[in-house]
C-alpha cells in the first residue's frame, strides 16, 4: 500500500479498532486532516483541545479503552496538557497525536512551535517526537500497549508535518497495540494474605480505580461476602460496588460519612486494593488505619511503600490477586466485627438536609438519581456538587461514575459526558456540574448540540467556586476574597443559545415536574438548579488533619473545630 | 536521559552527578547517577524502573568510585571522598516526605 505518513497514522487507527477521533485542526496537522478525508474515523470538532482532551477521556472512561484525541503544534499541544495530566493521575489510556513544524523547523522558534515531548514528559505514561514515516509502524502499536498495560496511561505522539507528508509504501502491518497480560500474583503472596485475613478481626476492604482497571468487581465482592468484610472506596472507587449492597460503606477520606472513617479508624486490617493512599482519602496519612496492619495489592510496584507501607505489599493485577486469594480463603462469619459496623454506621449516617428538595443539594442529587436510572453514566467537575454527588448518588456498576479524582480538573465535566455519550449511544449521560466549573469548557456546548450527545448537564448554580468559599469559611475566618461571582451569567439563555433546550429550576412553578421534563428529552438539555451560597459539604476533614477529625455542622454549633485557622491548608 | 532526569526533579529527589555516553549498540546508552543513600531511594528508583527506556538498573555500592575518572576529564576534585552517603544536603535535599499538607 502506498501511502504517507499521515494516512499510516489513520490506518494503524483503524486497524486499533478507533472509531472516533476528538480535536482541532491547525496548520501543522493538516495532512492528517487530509488523511481523514476519506476514513471511517468519526472526527468530532471540539472547540477547545481541552475539550477534545476529555471527551477523548470521557471514551475512555466509559468502555475501558483507550481514547484517541489530536491537536495541532503550538497552542493545540498546550491546550491538551491538561486533559493528558489528568489522564496520568487517574491512569486513563490515552493516545494523544499532536503535529509538529517540520523537522527542518524545530529549534527554529517557528510559527506555532513547542517542545511538545519536552512538555509532556513529566505529564504521560511515555511520548515520542517521530524522525521518520516508517518509524510510525512501530509507534503507533507500542502507544497503545503502553497506555493499556499493566497500569493504564496516557501517550503523546508528536509528529513532525513533514513526517505526515513523507510518502511510503507499506507491506506488512504490524499488529494492533494490546495490553500486556496480567502481571500474575505470587502463590505465596496469596497464602501470606490470606493468613493474615483469617487472623483479622475487624478487616475492611478498600477498593480503588486498580479494580476498575483490572475489571475486578464481582471479586472484590466475592471476597467481602465469603469473609463478611465491609467494603469501603476512593473516589475514583465508587461504583465498584453497588451502593446498595450491605456491606458498602460508601467514599473514605475528606468527605466521607463519619461512620466510614470511624470503621476505618478502628480495623486492624486493611486491604488496599488497586489504591494509592491519596491523600483525599487518608487524611494524614501516618494516623490513617492506626491499628491496621495493611495489605496493600497494586500492579503498579512503585505505588507499595510509597505513602504507606504495607505489612504485605503484593505487585500483581488486582484481579488475578483476588483469584488466587479467594482459592485459599475459608468463609466465615464476623458477628462481633458486622456488629460493631452495624452501629457505628447507625449512629453516625451521612447526614442529607434537604433530601427532599430538588433546589438543594442532595436532593437534587437524589432526584436526578431516581429520574436516570441505574443505566446512566454520571460525569461530575470538581467541588462541591462533585462531593455531594460522590456521597448521595446511589451507583449501581463499574464506569458509571467518571470524575477527575487525581488531578481535580475543573472544566473536566461536560466534555467527559460529550466523549462518554458518544462511545455509549445507548445509555444517556449526566454531567453534574458547578458554574466555576462550566464556565470552564462551556464552549463544548456547541460540540454536545452538533454531536447530538444524549447529555443532561445539572448545573447547581450558587455564583461561587463553592469549594474554595467553603473553605475560607471554614479554615480563613471568613476572609472571603475571590471566591464569588458576582456577574452571574443566565446559563439557561447561553445554553439556548447554543441550541441546546435548557430550563431554570429557580423560574419554574414547579421544579420536580420541570426537572422530569429535563429527563424525557433526548437531546442535550441543561437544568439549571439555585444552590445558596451557604450550602457546605459536610462533613470535612481538615486538609492536612486525620481522617477521624470530621468538621459537621453540629460539631461547628458546638465550638469544635470551628474558626480555626489553618494556613498551610489547600 | 531528559526521561530520567526529570523524574529525579519532579520527585525532588537530588541527583549529585550525572553521565551519559552510548553504547556499542547505537539503540541503548548508559547513565550513570550518583545520588544519596536514603530512605526515598528505594521509592526513586521503582519510578525509574517504570519509565518505558529504561531497560535495566544496576547499583554501585555506596562510597563506589565510578565518578573518578568523569572527576579527573572535568578537572575537579573527586567527588566521592567523603563517602556517597555522608555528603552533606542541599538546602532543597532533605525535604520531608510525607509530612506536607495540601
Amino acid at each position: 500500500m502506498q501511502t504517507n505518513g499521515a494516512g499510516l497514522i489513520v490506518r494503524l487507527l483503524e486497524r486499533q479498532g478507533i472509531t472516533m477521533i476528538p480535536g482541532i485542526p491547525g496548520g501543522a496537522s493538516l495532512p492528517l486532516y487530509d488523511a481523514l478525508h476519506g476514513s471511517a474515523l468519526h472526527h468530532v470538532l471540539a472547540r477547545h483541545e481541552q475539550g477534545a482532551g476529555f471527551i477523548a477521556q470521557g471514551m475512555a472512561r466509559a468502555t475501558g479503552t483507550a481514547a484517541v484525541c489530536t491537536g495541532t503544534s503550538g497552542p493545540g499541544a498546550t491546550n491538551l496538557v491538561t486533559a493528558i495530566a489528568d489522564a496520568k493521575l487517574d491512569s486513563i489510556p490515552l493516545v494523544a497525536i499532536t503535529g509538529q513544524v517540520p523537522r527542518a523547523m524545530i529549534g527554529t522558534d517557528a510559527f506555532q512551535e513547542i517542545d511538545t515531548y519536552g512538555l509532556t514528559i513529566p505529564i504521560t505514561k511515555h511520548n515520542y517526537l517521530v524522525s521518520s514515516a516508517r518509524e510510525l509502524l512501530r509507534v503507533v502499536p507500542e502507544a497503545f500497549r503502553i497506555a493499556t498495560s499493566d497500569r493504564p496511561g496516557p501517550v503523546v505522539i508528536d509528529v513532525p508535518k513533514d513526517v505526515q507528508l513523507e510518502a511510503i509504501t507499506v507491506d506488512e502491518w504490524p499488529e494492533p497495540g494490546r495490553a500486556a497480560p496480567a502481571a500474575p500474583c505470587p502463590a505465596d503472596d496469596a497464602r501470606r494474605a490470606a493468613a493474615l485475613l483469617e487472623a483479622a478481626r475487624r478487616p475492611v476492604l478498600l477498593v480503588g480505580a486498580g479494580v476498575l482497571a483490572a475489571g475486578a468487581s464481582d471479586l472484590v465482592r466475592e471476597l467481602a461476602e465469603a469473609g463478611s468484610i465491609p467494603i469501603a472506596a476512593t473516589l475514583l472507587g465508587l461504583g465498584a460496588i453497588p451502593a446498595r449492597h450491605p456491606l458498602f460503606l460508601g467514599m473514605v477520606g475528606m468527605h466521607a460519612a463519619r461512620a466510614t472513617n470511624l470503621i476505618l479508624e478502628e480495623c486492624d486490617l486493611l486491604v488496599g486494593l488497586g489504591v494509592r493512599f491519596d491523600d483525599r482519602a487518608t487524611g494524614k496519612a501516618a494516623e490513617f488505619c492506626p491499628h491496621a496492619r495493611i495489605i496493600h495489592v497494586d500492579v503498579d510496584a512503585s505505588e507499595l511503600g510509597k505513602i504507606k507501607t504495607p505489612t504485605l505489599g503484593i505487585h500483581a493485577d488486582v484481579g488475578e490477586a483476588l483469584r488466587a486469594l479467594l482459592a485459599d480463603v475459608t468463609p466465615r462469619r464476623r458477628p462481633t466485627w458486622s456488629a460493631r459496623v452495624a452501629a457505628l454506621r447507625a449512629a453516625h449516617p451521612l447526614a442529607m438536609p434537604g433530601a427532599g428538595d430538588v433546589r438543594r443539594p442532595y436532593g437534587i442529587v437524589r432526584a436526578v438519581a431516581a429520574l436516570a436510572g441505574d443505566d446512566a453514566i454520571v460525569t461530575s467537575d470538581v467541588g462541591q456538587h462533585q462531593m455531594w454527588v460522590a456521597q448521595a448518588f446511589p451507583f449501581t456498576r463499574p464506569r458509571q461514575w467518571l470524575t477527575s479524582g487525581g488531578l481535580g480538573t475543573m472544566g473536566f465535566g461536560l466534555p467527559a459526558a460529550i466523549g462518554a455519550a458518544l462511545a455509549c449511544r445507548d445509555r444517556r449521560v449526566v454531567c453534574f456540574t458547578g458554574d466555576g466549573s462550566l464556565l470552564m469548557n462551556i464552549q463544548e456546548l456547541a460540540t454536545a448540540v452538533e454531536e447530538e450527545a444524549r447529555i443532561t448537564v445539572i448545573l447547581l448554580d450558587n455564583a461561587h467556586l463553592g469549594l474554595v468559599r467553603q473553605q475560607q469559611e471554614l479554615f480563613y475566618g471568613g476572609r472571603y476574597h475571590a471566591s464569588r461571582f458576582h456577574a452571574a451569567p443566565d446559563f439557561a439563555a447561553i445554553a439556548r443559545g447554543f441550541g441546546m433546550e435548557a430550563c431554570d429550576l429557580e423560574t419554574v412553578g414547579d421544579p420536580a415536574s420541570a426537572l422530569a421534563r429535563a429527563f424525557a428529552s433526548d437531546g442535550p438539555c441543561l437544568v439549571r438548579v439555585p444552590i445558596a451560597a451557604a450550602e457546605n459539604v459536610y462533613p470535612m476533614v481538615r486538609p492536612g488533619a486525620p481522617n477521624r477529625e470530621m468538621i459537621d455542622e453540629a460539631a461547628l454549633q458546638a465550638g469544635e473545630d470551628g474558626g480555626c485557622d489553618a494556613a498551610e491548608a489547600m | 536521559m531528559s526521561h530520567v532526569c526529570g523524574l529525579f526533579h519532579r520527585r525532588l529527589f537530588n541527583v549529585d552527578g550525572i553521565a551519559c555516553l552510548p553504547t556499542a549498540d547505537p539503540s541503548r546508552s548508559a547513565v550513570l547517577l550518583l545520588v544519596r543513600e536514603d530512605a526515598r531511594l528505594e521509592q526513586v528508583v521503582r519510578q525509574l524502573a517504570k519509565l518505558t527506556d529504561v531497560l535495566d538498573i544496576g547499583r554501585d555500592p555506596v562510597g563506589g568510585n565510578a565518578f573518578a575518572p568523569v572527576a579527573v576529564a572535568l578537572r575537579c576534585p573527586p567527588p566521592l571522598e567523603r563517602g556517597a552517603d555522608e555528603r552533606p544536603a542541599t538546602a532543597d535535599g532533605d525535604r520531608q516526605d510525607k509530612g506536607g499538607d495540601l
